[in-house]
């Protein structure tokens, strides 16, 4: 994984011909795939993925530029361009959506900045930061692993037994 | 023997069988399934459409048009830039313009998406692969 200043003063990321890589991604500046990458990338600018690239990755972007193929979810927070080599397989959520003649695609297709927050809502609702976090066990209840939850049932037993005392 | 001359093949928008038909004719009857299938373009204009739009030409949805009907099936492409609410079977490129707002399914060789057109949810198969693949 290399990076480069482009003329904007920007480091742009690139993961080269060749290159590998597999995991969670999380960028400010823009990025060029030109290997392969699988996993989720996440940036506030561009991502750009070139023509050889091999990518199974879930894409979140300001703006999108595919010329090769994609397997996994795109969401282009302002545009996403699909250029007529491109081949992507998965679920498309853009602002604004540009598909030049010859580009391929298979899955849903949300236009529009209303997709956009759908799509984000969404992304919210399925990430592990959403799910209730365990609290963590203390010095003194050392038994507790902070897994235990109380159930609804009980919680009424428990206010039955204070009840009937 | 029929003259060869002045026919083009159409694709048939029932059984997706190519059949021969007259270059100057407007409707004709499929030579596979026998079913009558429209070859002019069909355009809508304004105001609203619920019927079937199917046709082995073009189908144009203009700006101020509202269609909803359950499928549109053309031979040679859809432009789209009013309100389209339908599944679209295109033999031909699907252009959506920039006014347009496009709910339902599409299958196609090409599309054609410019910048600012709204797609709600759908489904959508776009490649030369996809298009030949015939649903009916």
């Amino acid at each position: 994984m290399a990076s480069q200043r482009d003329n904007g003063g920007s480091e742009t990321t690139i993961i080269g011909t060749g290159a590998r890589f597999k995991g969670e991604l999380v960028l400010d500046g823009p990025m060029q795939i030109q290997g392969a990458i699988e996993g989720t990338v996440t940036s506030q600018s561009q991502v750009q993925i070139g023509r050889g690239a091999q990518c199974r990755a879930t894409i979140d972007a300001a703006t999108i530029v595919v010329d090769g193929a994609v397997e996994g979810d795109l969401l282009a927070r302002e545009r996403l361009q699909l250029n007529s080599t491109s081949n992507v397989t998965g679920d498309i959520a853009a602002a604004a959506l540009i598909v030049a003649e010859g580009a391929t695609f298979v899955g849903r297709v949300s236009v529009g900045p209303e997709a956009v927050i759908g799509a984000q809502q969404k992304q919210r609702a399925y990430s592990p930061a959403a799910e209730p976090k365990a609290t963590p066990a203390t010095g003194n209840d050392w038994s507790r692993t902070g897994n235990e939850q109380t159930t609804s049932t009980d919680w009424l037993a428990a206010n039955a037994t204070t009840e009937a005392a | 023997m029929r003259p060869s001359f002045n026919e083009r093949d159409v694709i048939c928008y029932h059984c997706g069988v190519p059949t021969p038909v007259a270059a100057a004719a407007r409707t004709a009857s499929c030579t596979h399934c026998y079913k009558g299938i429209v070859l002019d373009d069909l355009r809508v204009r304004d105001a609203g459409w619920n019927g079937r739009l199917s046709t082995c030409g073009k189908v144009t949805i203009d700006k101020r048009a509202r269609a909803i009907t359950r499928q549109v099936v053309a031979g040679q492409g859809v432009e789209v830039t009013g309100t389209l609410e339908a599944n679209i079977e295109s033999h031909g490129p699907v252009v959506v313009g920039e006014t347009a707002h496009l709910k339902g399914d599409c299958r196609a060789p090409t599309l054609v998406v410019r910048e600012g057109a709204v797609i709600e949810s759908g489904y959508y198969c776009i490649g030369p692969a996809q298009a030949d693949k015939n649903p009916s």
